[in-house]
C-alpha cells in the first residue's frame, strides 16, 4: 500500500541516470494555485533514490504559501541530508504573487524572507508553454521586442469559464523582478528576486523538445492540427494560445548531477524559447576590444571577469563594467538577428529603471543615432513554412562597456539575443489545415530568443 | 502452475483477499467500536507519526515517538484526536463522496495494486527475450559514429577561394609536422561549433558542418596519422583528422541482454496491467443507455470550428 507515485518516480530516474551522457535529476512539482493564481515550483534534488526515499515530497495540499515550503526543504534537508533547488515557473499567470513586494501574509518582504528564498530557489523559470515571462509591453514599453508569446489564461477552470483575463504587473515577470529586487535591496539589505534563468516545457514528459516544426501542444487533446484551434469543455486545449517552448541551458565542466546542481546554486545557467542556442556572458573591468574575436573567448572570459550569474562590485576608479558576449545560433535552426544587453538599475529615488542595448548584429546593419537598428528581414513563406538563412549571421559576438555607468547605483545586467523570424507552431498548423495563416488569432512568425542568467552591480 | 500465474485476474483476486485481510488486521476502527471513543494507543501514534514525517519506517517512527518530550507528545495528540474527529465527521456527513480528488486517489491506489501484482510475476524466459528481442531490433540498433578533429578557415571576412589556398598550404604543414590530435586548437580560425568531435554520429555532424561534408567524412577510413582535405562547409573550409570510423550495427542480444530483459519486463508489466483492468471492467454490466438527442447531434456536426 504505501508504493506510490514518488517510489515510482525514484525509481524511473534512477534508470535513466547515465552521468556523462544523460543526466537525470529525482523531484517533483509543488502545484500551488491559491484562488487560480498560479505560484508552481519544480524541485528537485541532486542526490540519488537513497536520500529521496526518505521523505514524501511536499505538496500544495500541505500548503499553498512558498514560505511553508520552504520551511519545509530547510527542516526535510537537515532529516535527510538532501539539498533542494526549488524553481517558480509561470510567474506569467500568478496574478502579481510571483514575484510580490510582500509575502503571503501582505507584510512587507524583509531580509530575512529575501535570504531564505534564495537560498532554496536561485533559478527562476523565464519562458515555457503557457507563454513568455521576461516582460510585456505594459511594463516595458519602449522595448519592441518585448511583445512576445504572451499567454491570456488563467488557471482555475471557474475562471476559464468566465472568460477572465489575468492583469498584468510589475509581480509578474522576471526583468520587473529583477528591478524589485534592487528596489527592496536597498531598503531591506536583501535581495528576493536575485536570480538566474532558464526556460523548460512544463510538458510533464521530460523531453527537452518544445519547438515550432514538432510541437505536440501541451495536453493530449491539442496534440494534433484538427483540435489545434478548440478547446475541450472549455478548459483543455488551447493549443494555439501555447508557446512552443523552452529549454534550459547550463554551464558546467562535468554532465552530472553534483556538477549540474552547482551551477544552478552559482546561476550559471541561461533560457532559451527552444532553440538549441549557446549564449557566453561574462562581466569584468578590463576585457579588450579583440576579447570578443578569441579562440578561447571563454578562457578569456573566466580569466578577466565572472560568467552569467555571478557579481561585480566597488568599480575600480573611472571604470565602467565591459561585458564579453557570444551567441552560438542552434545547429538545426535559424540564423541570429542580434545580441542585447538588458540593463536594470536604480534610479536617485531608489526606483528601479530598465533599458535595452544593441551590442552585436547580424548582416553589418548600421546603428542608428537612437540606438536602434533596421529589422532584420523576414524570409519565411507563409504559404509553405520554410525560411533560409540568408539573412542572419551564424554566431554574433561582442565586447560591450556600459555607456551610463553610475557606480554609485545597484545595477543588474542580462543578455537577450534574438533569431531571424522563423514560422511560429500555427502557422504550420494553419498550412495543414488550410487556414489562412493571418487568422489563426497569432502572428505567423516569431522571433525566437534566449536569455542569460544576469551578472549584478552592487556599489 | 505457470499458466495460473499468467491469469491476471487471478491476480487482481489474489490482491483483493490479500487487501482485505490486511485491512481487517490494520483497521482498527472495527464496527463494534463506538463512534464517539477514540483510543490513542501506541500504535494509533505510530501511524500517525508515519504519515506526519511521510516516512514510512515504523523503527524511525517509534524512535521518534519515543523522544518527544511531554509537550510534544501533548501535541501530537491533539493533533491526532484532532484530524481523527474531523475525518470521522467528515466521513458521517459523507463528504468523501462526490469528491474528484478522492475519486481520483483510489482509483489511483488500485492501478498501483494492480501493477505491483502483475509486477510480482514477471520474468523472462530465454525463448521469450528472444522473441521481444527479434520484434525490437530497431530499437537497440547502434549508430554509426566517427572520432576526428579538424581545422578551419572561415569564409565570412574572406573569399572561398583564398579559404581554400590558405587551407591546402596548411594541410602540407600539418601533414609535414605529423601534427597530432590533441594540436588541432592551436591552427586555423574560430569555429562556432567544436574543435574535437568524439563518437559522433551522422545527423550530429551534418548539423554543424552540413551534409555533403559530413557524408565526406563518414567515407574516410581512420588514419591517426594523415591530415585530410579540404572540406567545404557554410562556415568555410576544414582539414580533418579521422581516428575512429564506426559503422553502424545491429547488437547481439548477450551484449545487451539487461537492457532487453528489463524492456521486455516493463512491457509486460504494461500489458498485464491494461488485461487485468479490462478483466475488471469485463466483469461489470456495463450499459449505456445515453443517446444524444438527433437536434444536438446535428448541430454540434455543422458547428464551425472555432
Amino acid at each position: 500500500m504505501r508504493r506510490s507515485v514518488w517510489s515510482d518516480t525514484i525509481a524511473i530516474t534512477e534508470r535513466h541516470n547515465a552521468p556523462g551522457r544523460f543526466t537525470s535529476f529525482i523531484g517533483w512539482e509543488w502545484t500551488s494555485t491559491p484562488q487560480g493564481k498560479n505560484l508552481h515550483r519544480v524541485v528537485f534534488i541532486p542526490q540519488g533514490g537513497d536520500v529521496a526515499s526518505k521523505f514524501i515530497p511536499y505538496s500544495s495540499f500541505d500548503s499553498t504559501k512558498p514560505e511553508d515550503l520552504w520551511a519545509w526543504l530547510e527542516e526535510t534537508s537537515a532529516r535527510t541530508g538532501a539539498s533542494f533547488v526549488a524553481i517558480p515557473h509561470n510567474s506569467n499567470i500568478s496574478g502579481g504573487l510571483m514575484f510580490n513586494d510582500v509575502d503571503s501574509e501582505g507584510r512587507p518582504i524583509t531580509a530575512d524572507y529575501a535570504r531564505t528564498r534564495m537560498k532554496w530557489e536561485p533559478v527562476i523559470e523565464v519562458t515555457q508553454i503557457k507563454g513568455d515571462s521576461e516582460t510585456d509591453p505594459i511594463l516595458s514599453p519602449n522595448d519592441e521586442f518585448a511583445d512576445y508569446e504572451p499567454f491570456s489564461h488563467v488557471l482555475d477552470s471557474e475562471a476559464l469559464s468566465s472568460g477572465a483575463k489575468p492583469v498584468l504587473g510589475a509581480g509578474d515577470f522576471a526583468r520587473s523582478a529583477l528591478g524589485r529586487g534592487l528596489e527592496i535591496e536597498a531598503k531591506v539589505g536583501a535581495n528576493p528576486y536575485k536570480f538566474g534563468m532558464i526556460g523548460s516545457t512544463d510538458s510533464h514528459t521530460s523531453m527537452a523538445s518544445a519547438e515550432e516544426d514538432n510541437f505536440h501542444g501541451k495536453t493530449a487533446y491539442d496534440s494534433i492540427p484538427e483540435n489545434r484551434f478548440n478547446s475541450f469543455l472549455g478548459v483543455e486545449g488551447f493549443g494555439a494560445d501555447m508557446s512552443a517552448a523552452g529549454l534550459a541551458g547550463v554551464w558546467s565542466p562535468v554532465n552530472d548531477r553534483s556538477a549540474l546542481y552547482e551551477a544552478f546554486q552559482r546561476k550559471e545557467v541561461y533560457a532559451t524559447t527552444g532553440p538549441r542556442i549557446r549564449v557566453r556572458f561574462f562581466g569584468g573591468w578590463d576585457f579588450a576590444d579583440d576579447a570578443a574575436g578569441k579562440k578561447n573567448l571563454a578562457q578569456v572570459g573566466y580569466d578577466n571577469g565572472v560568467p552569467m550569474g555571478g557579481d561585480l562590485t566597488k568599480a575600480p576608479e573611472g571604470k565602467a563594467p565591459r561585458f564579453l558576449v557570444y551567441a552560438i545560433k542552434d545547429p538545426f535552426g535559424a540564423n541570429l538577428d542580434r545580441v542585447q544587453v538588458v540593463k536594470g538599475w536604480l534610479n536617485q529615488n531608489g526606483t528601479a529603471q530598465e533599458k535595452v542595448y544593441n551590442v552585436a548584429w547580424s548582416d553589418e546593419r548600421e546603428l542608428r543615432e537612437d540606438g536602434s537598428i533596421k529589422p532584420v528581414g523576414n524570409t519565411v513563406d507563409l504559404a509553405t513554412g520554410r525560411f533560409t538563412n540568408e539573412i542572419g549571421d551564424a554566431a554574433l559576438s561582442a565586447v560591450w562597456e556600459d555607456p551610463d555607468f553610475d557606480p554609485t547605483m545597484r545595477a543588474f545586467y542580462y543578455v537577450r539575443v534574438l533569431q531571424i523570424p522563423t514560422p511560429r507552431h500555427t502557422l504550420y498548423d494553419a498550412i495543414a489545415l488550410g487556414m489562412d495563416p493571418q487568422k489563426t488569432g497569432h502572428p505567423p512568425t516569431i522571433q525566437e530568443r534566449a536569455y542569460s542568467s544576469p551578472i549584478w552591480y552592487t556599489p | 502452475m505457470k499458466r495460473f500465474l499468467e491469469e491476471p485476474l487471478v491476480h487482481f483476486l489474489a490482491a483483493g483477499i490479500g487487501l482485505f485481510v490486511l485491512f481487517g488486521i490494520v483497521n482498527r476502527d472495527e464496527p463494534e467500536d463506538d463512534p464517539n471513543v477514540i483510543t490513542v494507543d501506541q500504535e494509533a501514534l505510530l501511524t500517525f507519526v508515519q504519515y506526519r514525517i511521510k516516512a514510512f519506517n515504523p523503527e524511525l517512527a517509534e524512535k521518534k515517538l519515543q523522544s518527544l518530550s511531554k509537550d510534544e507528545l501533548d501535541r501530537l495528540i491533539d493533533d491526532y484526536v484532532r484530524e481523527e474527529v474531523l475525518h470521522r465527521e467528515a466521513l458521517a456527513l459523507g463528504l468523501d463522496e462526490d469528491d474528484y480528488v478522492i475519486r481520483r486517489r483510489l482509483v489511483q491506489k488500485l492501478e498501483f495494486i494492480t501493477e505491483g501484482f502483475a509486477e510480482a510475476s514477471t520474468e523472462a524466459d530465454e525463448a521469450a527475450l528472444q522473441r521481444y528481442f527479434d520484434a525490437h531490433k530497431a530499437d537497440y540498433y547502434v549508430e554509426p559514429y566517427v572520432t576526428f578533429t579538424h581545422v578551419f578557415f572561415e569564409t565570412e571576412h574572406r573569399p572561398r577561394e583564398e579559404a581554400r589556398a590558405l587551407t591546402e598550404q596548411k594541410l602540407r604543414e600539418l601533414n609535414r609536422k605529423s601534427t597530432p590530435f590533441s594540436d588541432a586548437p592551436k591552427h586555423g580560425d574560430r569555429f562556432l561549433y567544436h574543435v574535437n568531435y568524439v563518437e559522433r554520429t551522422p545527423e550530429y555532424v551534418a548539423s554543424h558542418f552540413g551534409p555533403p561534408m559530413a557524408k565526406a567524412v563518414f567515407e574516410l577510413e581512420p588514419n591517426d596519422l594523415v591530415w585530410r582535405g579540404p572540406f567545404d562547409s557554410p562556415y568555410g573550409v576544414h582539414l580533418v583528422l579521422l581516428i575512429t570510423n564506426e559503422p553502424g550495427r545491429e547488437p547481439e542480444l548477450s551484449e545487451i541482454e539487461g537492457r532487453v530483459r528489463e524492456d521486455w519486463r516493463r512491457a509486460m508489466i504494461r500489458e498485464r496491467t491494461e488485461e487485468a483492468i479490462s478483466d475488471i471492467i469485463e466483469s461489470y454490466d456495463v450499459r449505456v443507455v445515453y443517446e444524444p438527442s438527433p437536434a444536438v447531434r446535428a448541430q454540434t456536426e455543422s458547428a464551425p470550428k472555432r
